[in-house]
């Protein structure tokens, strides 16, 4: 309102200047007539005694105050005229530029919410978690803690003032008279201490209470309490878990511990004092570790004592773990470090930062082309008097203007495209990005920044009205500008080349991934989960009768091709320690992590796992007859070295209640049950379900005869059912969501790196022909003498794209170099992948070169058929 | 006309149109009419330099300025001096005499 009526005065205070010198004029006029003058003589006197009118008006109009936005007010207005004038230019300016800032703002904001990621806790800053090492000291998160050393650190870390483990597991919990799958975290003393979070309702676990005998109570999570069990009164009520009453004693509050952990119910986990001695995995407990530092006391000091403790273990007990000892890091890196995205956000940023400045210089590009199309406007106000700051202060305002019109679409865009990352990229991470000021801070300045890289190099050169005069006659053939243009498109090409090899590499990298094979078809597979935890399945005969039954039922589910069981279900495993007989591990290749699976003889037929030699698992492996085991290839060549065939081997599996031997009878292709898995992580040992150690949670497995899994799924409900009323199902989903899950965050990556590399091209293509064009425009003269020469058109379209395309072969050459090293940062960012093949330099490049040869030919070939004496006339 | 015009020192303008002024309003091209009267057409104000100056002084309050109607019977604008502009021209000339007394000195001495 207030900016409309200065607007409006100064319109009217310039109106006066205007009368004012026009009556001077006047005056003068009539003074040169009365001293006998011709009255046009005398009036064309007079106007040359005042001077150029513009001049005064620019002078006198600074004299007053704020004049300063009167001048930015009235090239806004002269701005939005010529850009209404040419859509063309204005459309393509802005919408280069808008989705160049929609995806910098699209990015920032999913950065901006991974770096604000803290944890959720009172002086947060106090908690660390512990973390092993392996043998090169990198970090190895989620690997637990046997409970010998977690005695060790709680007893002699003196820099913490309380320090918990605990554990997980699954469990049925009785609600409402049906059975709820739950996800119990089972807890050591102190562990609510350490988050310094108290309970919404009732209370937690007080100290002294968790020991063997007071084990019958538990928390709720807000979610569970709320969700399944409706948000009823039941602080203080039983509730039975597996089969067992338990008291709940309190609710935790909404969003405790959100991104850290997301249990159901919390237990006592009371340690045994034969576990707190434990430090083998055969008869220890196993547990994530963290603390609250003791006031005063450093993470330095914490660390420091937890490696020293740590080391001495791994000294005892080399065959434990990574052999690494451990270290403790603050919960706000774990939770990064858990979430690993900053790198790949850092990376997209860097991707769109080049965007937008491949997006400004092509901005910049075709505000040359057009400043030579303007050149007699600005002569013109030159010639007036208009000084150059204030023509360069117009040019500038009007690169302003479009920005600022980009800047909205961007925000737009970006915000569209912060909504579909909230979906897909941040939905795996549990994350949610807000379009908040900070973004809107971001957005202006980048906005701001376009405005410096797009407009000031050709306000610069299209104000410098004297030398574009004198040149008018020699720039017909070239022209002192040329540096300018050349660096425009050579730094633009090599730009663009850098961002779309950085693309392809982590592109195809992602690719890999994604299509790397598995060794075995999750596709047509449904996977669902039991948990025989309670005391029902305590009886080992009962339970084996229930696997039984349950096998035989799923085999012979209409529908059903094949079907198996498994333990642990899908996407799990035991880790045991396997010996071979007769063969010694060799430390120095590093301990493989073998992953045992207890599974029923339909397991390899199920999920097509290649049988490579021996027999599957036969109905008559039962209990009492010899123990025997299926190894997969690496499995084979890890643990018997130097043998043809695995078949007819010993080996056994590390832990209680295990048989002596088993013999190998059979050997299975490798899979890598996640897609991207390392083969040498591929090392797997199958036992009979019948003839392994009782596991609580059982997986099971279902190939579709034809059409999706799930269809299969009413029909495996019905028959749990059918067996056990009370027992829930969980997990209920085709295995391919299950085996893909890991990478879905890459997968979005990929589309949003597709994506960006798509805008190199439009931006770099948009670039190239308004540089290309307004090199074309110059040399009209030229050409059209060419033409009315005979020269052929086609020879002259060649003529004028040929320097175009020289200076992007430089361009290319240089962008090569950049993007050379440039993966030598890509390989160091992201580990394990391939940077420097030829494809991945040859494809981005071949790209470009098409889309530059087509960028270049269109003007050129354009100008090229101009009427020739059209154009010789206009001069 | 003809001979060459002698250049304004700095602020010396200001000086003038002040003076010119406090003989009653004037408008623009009346005030450099009359410098140029009175001083035998020695002193030539430069016509794109007048109008800054007028409204710079305007903007500074030595000035007050009304549209009205000129003896050729058309809108015309108005200069008139201010209290300041008056308190101004005090200052200002006595400050001129002073210098002019003493460059004239130094001039006849050396």
């Amino acid at each position: 309102m207030r900016i409309r009526r200065r607007w409006r005065a100064d319109r009217e205070l310039d109106r006066d200047i205007e009368d004012e010198l026009q009556f001077h004029i006047e005056q003068q006029t009539a003074a040169g007539v009365d001293a006998g003058l011709d009255p046009a003589e005398a009036r064309r006197q007079a106007q040359a005694m005042l001077g150029g009118c513009e001049a005064i008006m620019e002078e006198c109009r600074a004299q007053r105050p704020g004049a300063w936005a009167g001048d930015f007010m009235r090239d806004l207005r002269l701005g939005w005229r010529l850009l209404r004038r040419q859509p063309g230019f204005a459309a393509v300016a802005v919408i280069t530029l808008a989705l160049a800032i929609g995806a910098n703002t699209a990015v920032f904001s999913c950065l901006d919410a991974v770096l604000r990621l803290a944890p959720p806790f009172p002086q947060a800053d106090r908690i660390v978690a512990l973390v092993s090492l392996d043998a090169h000291g990198a970090l190895q998160l989620g690997n637990p803690f046997r409970s010998g050393d977690f005695a060790d650190f709680r007893a002699h870390a003196a820099a913490f003032e309380v320090m918990a483990g605990w554990d997980y597991k699954d469990a049925n919990l009785a609600a409402d008279g049906h059975a709820e799958h739950v996800q119990v975290m089972r807890i050591t003393q102190g562990f609510f201490k350490i988050w310094g979070v108290a309970a919404a309702a009732g209370r937690t676990f007080l100290p002294g209470e968790i020991t063997a005998d007071r084990r019958q109570e538990l928390v709720l999570s807000d979610n569970f309490w709320r969700g399944p069990l409706g948000g009823a009164a039941v602080v203080g009520h039983p509730i039975s878990v597996d089969g067992v009453d338990y008291t709940v004693i309190g609710i935790m509050p909404r969003g405790f511990a959100t991104g850290v952990f997301d249990p159901d119910v919390w237990m006592a986990l009371p340690l045994t004092p034969a576990q707190l001695a434990a430090h083998q995995r055969s008869t220890a407990a196993t547990l994530q570790v963290a603390g609250r530092l003791r006031p005063g006391a450093t993470l330095a000091q914490a660390q420091a004592e937890i490696r020293a403790l740590s080391m001495a273990a791994a000294q005892r007990y080399p065959e434990e773990r990574g052999g690494g000892g451990a270290t403790a890091i603050t919960e706000q890196e774990a939770m990064h470090l858990r979430l690993g995205a900053s790198s790949a956000l850092s990376m997209l940023l860097g991707v769109s930062g080049l965007v937008l400045l491949i997006g400004c210089i092509s901005v910049a590009a075709l505000s040359l082309e057009r400043g030579s199309a303007r050149r007699a406007e600005m002569a013109t106000r030159y010639a007036l008097g208009a000084p150059r700051g204030r023509l360069l202060r117009q040019l500038l305002t009007e690169s302003l203007l479009i920005a600022a019109m980009a800047g909205v679409v961007g925000l737009g865009l970006g915000w569209l495209v912060m909504r579909w990352l909230n979906a897909t990229l941040l939905a795996s991470a549990s994350l949610t990005a807000h379009l908040d000021a900070r973004i809107l801070v971001f957005t202006a300045g980048v906005a701001l920044l376009t405005v410096l890289l797009s407009g000031l190099a050709p306000a610069w050169h299209n104000s410098r009205i004297e030398q574009l005069a004198q040149r008018s006659a020699a720039s017909r053939t070239g022209g002192s500008n040329e540096r300018l243009r050349s660096a425009l498109i050579v730094g633009e090409v090599a730009l663009a080349l850098v961002c779309l090899v950085a693309s392809a590499t982590l592109i195809q990298a992602i690719w890999q991934q994604l299509h790397a094979p598995m060794g075995y078809e999750p596709a047509g597979v449904l996977a669902a989960e039991l948990s025989l935890s309670g005391s029902a399945y305590a009886d080992a005969q009962q339970r084996a009768e229930f696997e039984s039954s349950l096998a035989s039922a799923v085999t012979t589910l209409p529908g059903a091709q094949a079907a198996a069981l498994v333990s642990p279900p899908a996407m799990s495993w035991d880790q045991p320690t396997v010996q071979a007989r007769g063969h010694h591990l060799h430390a120095s290749d590093g301990v493989p992590l073998f992953k045992v699976l207890a599974v029923t003889s339909g397991y390899f037929r199920t999920l097509r796992i290649r049988r490579l030699a021996g027999r599957d698992f036969l109905p008559s492996d039962v209990p009492g007859a010899a123990s025997v085991a299926i190894v997969s290839r690496t499995a084979a060549r890890r643990l018997f070295p130097g043998v043809a065939t695995p078949i007819g081997q010993y080996l056994r599996i590390v832990r209680a209640g295990e048989p002596a031997w088993r013999v190998v009878v059979g050997e299975v292709d490798d899979t890598s049950f996640y897609a991207g898995e390392a083969a040498n992580e591929r090392v797997n040992v199958y036992e009979p379900l019948v003839q392994a150690s009782p596991p609580s949670d059982l997986g099971i497995l279902m190939r579709a005869a034809s059409g999706p899994p799930g269809s299969l799924a009413p029909g495996l409900r019905q028959t749990i059912q059918r067996l056990d009323a009370a027992q829930p199902i969980f997990g209920v989903q085709p295995l391919s969501a299950i085996s893909t899950e890991n990478i879905d965050g890459d997968r979005y990556l990929g589309d949003v790196l597709s994506a960006l590399a798509a805008l190199v091209l439009l931006s770099a293509a948009v670039g190239l022909y308004g540089i290309v064009a307004y090199a074309a425009t110059r040399r009209r003269r030229e050409s059209a003498i060419r033409l009315a020469f005979g020269a052929p058109p086609v020879s002259l379209t060649w003529l004028l794209s040929v320097r175009g395309l020289r200076l992007a072969g430089m361009g290319v050459s240089l962008g090569l170099i950049l993007a050379w090293l440039d993966s030598f940062l890509l390989a160091s960012v992201f580990s394990g992948i391939a940077t420097r093949n030829v494809g991945l330099f040859a494809v981005p490049t071949s790209v470009l070169l098409a889309v530059v040869v087509a960028a270049s030919y269109l003007p050129a070939h354009r100008a090229a058929r101009v009427a020739p004496m059209a154009v010789l006339k206009e001069q | 006309m003809g001979e060459t015009d002698l250049d304004l020192p700095q602020g010396t303008l200001e000086l003038l149109i002040l003076r010119t002024l406090a003989l009653g309003p004037r408008h623009g091209w009346a005030i450099t009419e009359r410098i140029l009267q009175v001083s035998s057409a020695e002193l030539r104000v430069k016509q794109g330099s007048l109008y800054p100056a007028l409204h710079r002084m305007e903007r500074q309050g030595l000035l007050k300025a009304k549209w009205g109607v000129s003896e050729s019977n058309r809108r015309a604008k108005f200069y008139d001096l201010t209290r300041a502009g008056r308190a101004r021209l005090e200052s200002e000339s006595e400050l001129w005499r002073r210098l002019t007394a003493a460059v004239g000195q130094v001039l006849e001495e050396a």
